[in-house]
């Protein structure tokens, strides 16, 4: 059921019972009222009556053990408020202002009370007040009747007026209602057609906000949904893009080793060859063969730190670098680096094995790119521990400095290959980096060198200098 | 019709028939009550005197206090405002009967044909009529005051004059006389006036100061007006003659108003 038939039948079922209802208790409350004030006035008037009975009876000297005289009691009558009759002791009709054929009924009089009914005689409504006039030991009963056809016909009225009312008032309302679910209506509707274009694949569809009431809250609830649906699925299609393109890189870095050593192994197979072009050949496929060794190696570092959960420890900076520059210095003596260490102490959290994975990549891309000194600084900045690997090899062209963390890609692919770089050195870094909650950025100068740095958060520890 | 336009419609078709369905419920309501009301019977205790008693009015009715009975004035004065009902109803024992009432209203023209102001064939009355009530506030209208509150006004009627009188009805004391001339040889004087409040006052058995004072004569209006306050003050008596004035400082009376007040 639409909405709009909704809010139409409640307003017509609020309004109708509201109306109804008020209606209802205006006319009754209306109604008794004045068939109570006719009631007290006709009690009061009667008890007047019986005076002015009792007053002529008086007068005119008459004993009610007697027939009382017609003339008498038409003159009596002619002084009274309403239609008058007379009834004798034993209850017999002896004067009515009725037309002849009509009566009214004589209730059942007890000494000391009046009664009061309605009675209805031809169709018209009488208040009738009853009682017992005494006189000289004599009895006559007296039923005074008033009209009450205008209080009712009053009733009558107010209903044909009240439903004038209620029905005007309730298709006024009912076409304001109307009104107001169009426009309270519009809003959903703009925001259905907007979420099925989204839907539909069109990311940027915004609504329009206006008014600060439920639908404009609603509407920025929306459109900040929508934004962060268009900002996950721009995240998940790059993602998408990058895989395919780590797939593509993937498949042409194991295709290239896998043509040299399947060339190589067919040529010693096929062919009766000298002894150095054995060798050759089997340089080779040993070369292709650590490629291989290195990209399986590297694949699964990947894969173990997407899947594991590695616990952080708390080590000193200092202790940290001195250790790992025991362990870097064959391989920095044997490519002629010379590496300066500029280490303030303080406490960081790290994963042994991961930072030194991290630092050996990142001193590994620097030695590749022909770097002669390496300087690694340390410096505190208040919650943040700022570690720096600079060089001063052969630097990044800046075009490239966006794509440099992606999987597989490399800046020089031939020098990359000459070096058995693989282009998922600094992807690991990034991960790792992640690992660490670090914050990794690459600063680089073509034909001058590259600064890695790495912000990570510092640990509780009391640092010392 | 798509499903959703049924529904719209089917929604609205329901709407009204609920208007319309209600309004003949709520008609069919008021009508059940309507004819609730129109069956109503109502037994009203009347406090009736089985019937009137014949004979004179008791001369051993009970006398009120000064304090009584200006109380009782400061109620009837209420007949002049607004807000006031007069309720009639029937006399208690202790009551006059309407025959005693009409009986003491007669016996007070007798009285005023002897103080020698009208003829005394003039006060003699062939029609009464008479009622008892009492004055009442809306808001306490069901509930009666002692006895002393009521009143039986009686009037009387022949060819040339009309007369009122209130008449306290536990005591039986004419408090308020209205006399209407209707013929043009009744003529008082300012001491005639003066002489019919002593008379009025000594009448009532009630301890006045006894310094009536003649009000001056109001002209072209012609009124004259004496007033008697009681000892303590509360209430006072008058004998006020409104008529046209002649010469010789006498006045054509056209009506003659004899009454205690409050204040």
């Amino acid at each position: 059921m639409r909405l709009f038939t909704k809010f139409f039948l409640c307003a017509a079922l609020i309004i109708s019972i509201a109306l109804l209802f008020s209606g209802y208790l205006m006319i009754t409350f209306a109604y008794e009222s004045a068939i109570e004030r006719e009631t007290e006035r006709a009690v009061n008037q009667f008890q007047y009556d019986k005076f002015t009975v009792q007053s002529g009876l008086l007068s005119g000297g008459v004993n009610l053990n007697d027939d009382i005289p017609g003339s008498l009691l038409n003159s009596l009558s002619s002084e009274l408020s309403g239609l008058a009759v007379f009834f004798a002791e034993d209850k017999r009709l002896i004067h009515s202002d009725l037309a002849p054929g009509d009566a009214f009924a004589l209730p059942d009089v007890q000494d000391n009370r009046h009664i009061m009914q309605i009675q209805t005689v031809n169709g018209t409504h009488y208040i009738t007040v009853s009682g017992k006039v005494t006189h000289n030991g004599g009895t006559v009963y007296l039923l005074m009747a008033n009209g009450i056809g205008e209080v009712i016909n009053q009733k009558d009225q107010m209903m044909r007026r009240f439903a004038q009312i209620f029905f005007t008032a309730l298709l006024l309302s009912m076409a304001l209602i109307l009104t107001l679910s169009f426009f309270i209506t519009r809003p959903v509707k703009r925001m259905d057609k907007t979420a099925s274009l989204i839907a539909g694949g069109r990311y940027s569809e915004r609504l329009s906000v206006s008014g600060g009431d439920e639908i404009g809250e609603l509407s920025k609830s929306f459109n900040l949904m929508a934004d962060a649906v268009e900002e996950k699925i721009r995240e998940l299609t790059e993602n998408a893009r990058q895989k395919e393109d780590f797939i593509a890189s993937f498949a042409h870095e194991l295709k290239t080793p896998l043509t040299s050593v399947i060339g190589y192994a067919d040529m010693l197979y096929q062919r009766k060859l000298p002894p150095e072009l054995v060798k050759d050949a089997a340089w080779y496929i040993l070369n292709e063969g650590l490629r291989l060794e290195a990209l399986s190696l590297k694949l699964m570092d990947l894969i173990i730190l997407n899947k594991q959960d590695f616990v952080l420890e708390e080590m000193l900076s200092d202790e940290l670098f001195m250790d790992i520059q025991g362990g870097l210095k064959p391989m920095l003596d044997e490519k002629n680096v010379r590496m300066e260490l500029d280490i303030e102490p303080a406490y960081v959290m790290v994963e042994y094995d991961l930072f030194k994975t991290l630092l050996l990549n990142l001193i590994d891309n620097a030695i590749k790119a022909g770097c002669g000194t390496l300087t690694i600084t340390g410096k505190r900045d208040n919650d943040i521990y700022r570690i720096s690997v600079s060089d001063d090899g052969g630097g990044i062209p800046a075009s490239e400095l966006a794509r440099i963390t992606e999987a597989f890609y490399t800046v020089d692919k031939s020098r990359s290959r000459r070096q058995h770089g693989l282009g998922l050195g600094l992807a690991l870094v990034t991960r790792i980096a992640e690992i660490h909650g670090a914050t990794l950025s690459l600063e680089s100068v073509l034909g001058k060198g590259t600064t890695v740095t790495l912000n990570m958060v510092r640990a509780r520890g009391v640092d010392y200098d | 019709m798509t499903k959703k336009n049924a529904l719209t419609v089917s929604g609205i078709i329901l709407s009204f028939a609920i208007a319309i369905g209600g309004w003949l419920l709520t008609s069919h309501l008021i009508d059940v009550r309507s004819d609730k009301l129109l069956s109503l019977t109502l037994d009203v205790d009347t406090n009736v005197v089985t019937q009137t008693a014949s004979g004179m009015a008791s001369p051993a009715r009970p006398q009120l206090t000064e304090d009584e009975i200006a109380g009782v004035l400061r109620n009837w004065n209420w007949r002049y405002a607004s807000d006031v009902t007069e309720k009639p109803h029937e006399p208690t024992d202790e009551q006059l009967s309407m025959e005693q009432a009409v009986e003491a209203a007669k016996e007070w023209c007798v009285f005023i044909g002897g103080l020698d102001i009208f003829p005394g064939e003039a006060l003699r009355f062939e029609k009464a009529s008479a009622y008892l009530a009492q004055k009442l506030l809306p808001e306490l209208s069901s509930l009666f005051l002692q006895p002393e509150y009521s009143y039986w006004s009686v009037s009387l009627t022949n060819e040339s004059m009309n007369a009122r009188m209130i008449i306290n009805a536990v005591t039986g004391q004419v408090w308020e006389t209205q006399i209407n001339i209707l013929r043009d040889d009744i003529i008082v004087s300012e001491e005639g006036i003066s002489a019919a409040l002593d008379a009025f006052t000594a009448a009532l058995d009630i301890n006045f100061e006894g310094n009536a004072e003649v009000v001056p004569v109001y002209i072209p209006n012609g009124i004259f007006q004496t007033l008697a306050p009681f000892a303590d003050g509360t209430a006072y008596a008058s004998v006020t003659a409104h008529g046209e004035l002649l010469e010789g400082g006498r006045l054509r009376v056209d009506n003659l108003l004899m009454y205690l007040s409050a204040g």
